[in-house]
């Protein structure tokens, strides 16, 4: 884990990679229990944006089969959401691809 | 000259807020990288409160997203001076070298630097382990504020939370409305379309405005290192003194925090995130430098807030500490 971090580690490289990126905003919509939370935890997940002691919260919670992450509880961040399996309002969330940054609105179905 | 290189009346100033969907979308010639335009949405909203709102405050903790913050509202309204104070709620358990940090930049930008204490608590012993840390933050931190906040009749508190640090977090307006108690209402907010903000409260309500909403933690280091601000030297990664307990390593600054016969143990370490001591762990670091730290992060696994002892007392715990008047 150290080994990243040392003086060998081009930050400006690493920085102007980062000056060009793009910033997209975007947002879900779709019908209630049509999978938007879960899509976007999906998401988070795979571009490994959120972290292990996130993950290790809501493991073996929610309403998936057995054994598997309940991604939607990633994004419901009220604990009314999470009994009620339902997004209730509007979350923001933020991650990265190689090329560009987003930030997507997880909203409620609708 | 070609207008399409260089045009000063088409330049994308850094006084124009600029909200746009999709990829940055600036006059010719011009493109805001990710963090400028970060940067003129949060001097945008520093502005529109200073404008809208009678009595507006800067909460500031000291953390490096308070700092970025301070820097932004340096920017927003220079070369005046920033037009509000700075409050910053002690609860006695802040790390010395942060008070130390936190009087010499209010000296050196001229800042007028406001600080409250819960005193009747603190005279009484409050601690994390006489009580449990979640009534200890409800009286050193929660309650604090909300008295702080009532005293000086202030109607909008800027703070530095931003939404991908903790996931109740994710839920908050910029704008976030609280009722005469200063609770929040997570099921009754507002819509905020592109960049209006409905500023109208009622008599004895008042908002708290978050500038940094869509920063993320790489964001605000990457800023740091850009701008070259300063940050307490807690951050960066120096033998320490700690107590050791498995993986989490404890700050000494509280005797009452040791248990019988422990020992501390010099350890490389830094902070991550700044708290009050007896309830803020370091990680185990050699990170030196903000380059290291940037380098650090890419590595990272756990969540920056994963030494914070009060996010992870009780399920919920910041969405209930939110409610409760917690910023």
């Amino acid at each position: 884990m150290a080994t990243l971090a040392t003086e060998t580690f081009p930050i400006e490289q690493f920085l102007a990679q980062e000056r060009e990126k793009d910033l997209l905003r975007f947002s879900t919509a779709g019908s209630v229990d049509d999978g938007k939370s879960t899509l976007i935890g999906r998401l988070l997940y795979d571009t490994q944006s959120v972290y292990e002691d996130q993950v290790r919260c809501i493991r073996g919670k929610g309403s998936t089969a057995p054994g598997q992450i309940d991604f939607a509880l990633l994004t419901d961040g009220l604990r009314a959401e999470r009994e009620q399996g339902i997004t209730i309002d509007v979350a923001c969330r933020y991650f990265s691809t190689a090329r560009r940054k987003f930030i997507i609105a997880d909203t409620p179905g609708h | 000259m070609n207008p399409a290189i260089y045009n000063p009346s088409s330049t994308v100033s850094r006084s124009t807020p600029t909200m746009t969907f999709g990829a940055a979308r600036t006059p010719a010639g011009c493109r805001l990288s990710h963090l400028q335009l970060l940067e003129a949405q949060s001097i945008h909203i520093l502005r529109e409160v200073a404008s809208e709102f009678e009595r507006p405050v800067m909460l500031y903790s000291i953390g490096k997203d308070s700092s970025v913050m301070l820097r932004l509202a340096q920017k927003a309204f220079y070369p005046g001076p920033i037009p509000f104070p700075l409050l910053h709620i002690d609860t006695g358990f802040k790390f010395r070298e942060m008070l130390t940090f936190r009087d010499e930049v209010a000296r050196s930008i001229g800042a007028e630097l406001l600080v409250w204490r819960n005193e009747p608590a603190i005279r009484a012993g409050t601690n994390p382990i006489k009580l449990d840390t979640k009534r200890c933050c409800g009286l050193l931190k929660t309650q604090a504020l909300l008295d702080g906040l009532r005293h000086y009749s202030f109607d909008a508190a800027f703070g530095g939370a931003r939404r991908d640090e903790e996931k109740s977090r994710a839920k908050e307006r910029i704008y976030s409305f609280r009722d005469s108690t200063g609770q929040w209402d997570p099921k009754n907010q507002r819509p905020e379309l592109w960049n209006l903000y409905n500023g109208r409260i009622h008599p004895g309500e008042t908002i708290r405005v978050f500038p940094l909403s869509n920063w993320t933690e790489m964001d605000v280091w990457q800023y740091i290192h850009e701008e070259n601000i300063p940050v307490v030297d807690l951050y960066f990664a120096k033998e320490r003194p700690m107590y050791v307990r498995g993986d989490v390593l404890l700050p000494i600054e509280q005797e009452f925090m040791a248990l019988p016969g422990e020992k501390p143990q010099m350890v490389k370490c830094r902070l991550r995130s700044l708290g009050c001591s007896p309830c803020t762990g370091a990680i185990r670091s050699n990170a030196e430098t903000i380059p290291d730290i940037i380098a650090e992060l890419i590595s990272f696994r756990s969540s920056e807030r994963a030494n914070r002892v009060i996010d992870h007392d009780q399920e919920g715990s910041m969405e209930i500490k939110k409610r409760e008047g917690y910023f």
